[in-house]
């Protein structure tokens, strides 16, 4: 009964451990390489560099930079984003952001902030959250787009606020 | 074999009630919600924000006193974690022309995330309520802490109501 005693705790703290690490072992913090010019269209936001808060989760290569973010498992994931655009001294008068899950290019969150050019918006950063569900992680992967309307010059999306949060949730 | 397969099937059991136990406990056991005491002057300078007191939802999360009141948070265990911060701005009738939330950590006085908005003076703007949520980690949670950081711009005596003004931690690993 000893040796069957000692298998048993010892199965126990190791599935114990296993499964405690494997539930919180994807997350990743995003921060911007440089200050990233905003347009009058949607476009896909480039980039991104991982921070030292990354695990299971990488950022590849498209077509305006490093915006396509992927994950090592499949769950529920939730993303935080914060876009800081700033303009100097010229208006804003609209700021749209949204969340894209490829290769289905289906919309999951945004958000939307729009005034008249009569208020002087200089700054502004857009914070939401989305959830999605990611199934197949090698196929699967998504792009935080976004678009500014302003006059005369174009605004930056600002490395000093703007980021990505990922976790897996579920 | 019998036996065996009684006893395999007890550890599971136990093994199973163990790893709830502990995922649960794990997953909230720092969690913190904190409101405003009262009603908080803006200045026109980043400047931290005291008065904040701890609410029923709070477990191993701590606002010690600073320079402008209850302003120091910090947790018993070191970990990833994530801080929402709702700060809502009310200026009666007057203009905001600009406000600004900083989340800093300490003692490295990092500003690990932070909200501007900016509109000029003739915005007819005398409500906001940012929203700013950051991760950071705590490796040293004796001596790391973090404190919010507000700033308004504009006519008036702008105000961080009670209201809507919160800060919620948890630890998210």
């Amino acid at each position: 009964m000893t040796s069957l005693g000692n298998y048993a705790s010892a199965s126990v703290l190791e599935c114990n451990t296993l499964i405690a690490n494997n539930l919180k072992s994807i997350y990743g913090q995003f921060d911007l390489s440089q200050n990233t010019i905003a347009e009058g269209t949607f476009k896909t936001l480039g980039n991104w560099q991982p921070t030292t808060l990354v695990k299971g989760v990488s950022v590849q290569a498209g077509t305006t930079g490093n915006e396509k973010f992927y994950v090592s498992e499949a769950g529920v994931y939730e993303i935080d984003m914060n876009l800081h655009l700033a303009q100097g001294t010229t208006d804003i008068t609209r700021v749209d952001t949204r969340l894209l899950l490829y290769p289905y290019a289906s919309v999951f969150a945004g958000s939307v902030i729009k005034v008249s050019t009569a208020t002087d918006m200089t700054n502004f950063t857009a914070n939401n959250t989305a959830h999605i569900e990611i199934t197949d992680p090698l196929n699967e992967y998504f792009e935080i787009q976004a678009k500014a309307a302003f006059t005369p010059n174009s605004p930056y999306f600002q490395i000093d606020f703007t980021r990505v949060f990922i976790k897996k949730i579920a | 074999m019998s036996s065996l397969g009684n006893y395999a099937s007890a550890s599971v059991l136990e093994c199973n009630d163990l790893i709830v136990r502990n995922l649960t406990n794990t997953l909230t056991s720092v969690y913190g919600q904190f409101d405003l005491s009262q009603n908080v002057l803006a200045q026109s300078s980043l400047t931290t924000i005291g008065n904040w007191k701890p609410t029923s939802i709070l477990k191993n999360v701590a606002v010690l006193a600073g320079v402008q009141g209850n302003e120091k948070f910090y947790v018993t265990q070191a970990g990833l974690y994530e801080v929402g911060v709702n700060l809502a701005i009310d200026n009666a009738s007057s203009d905001i022309t600009r406000c600004d939330c900083n989340v800093v950590l300490y003692p490295s006085t990092t500003i690990v995330g932070g909200s501007v908005t900016q509109k000029g003076g003739g915005a007819d703007w005398i409500k906001e309520t940012l929203n700013v949520m950051v991760q950071f980690e705590i490796t040293d949670p004796t001596t790391q802490y973090f404190e919010i950081e507000g700033r308004v711009s504009g006519s008036g005596t702008p105000n961080y109501t009670t209201n809507f003004t919160q800060v919620f931690v948890k630890k998210l690993i």
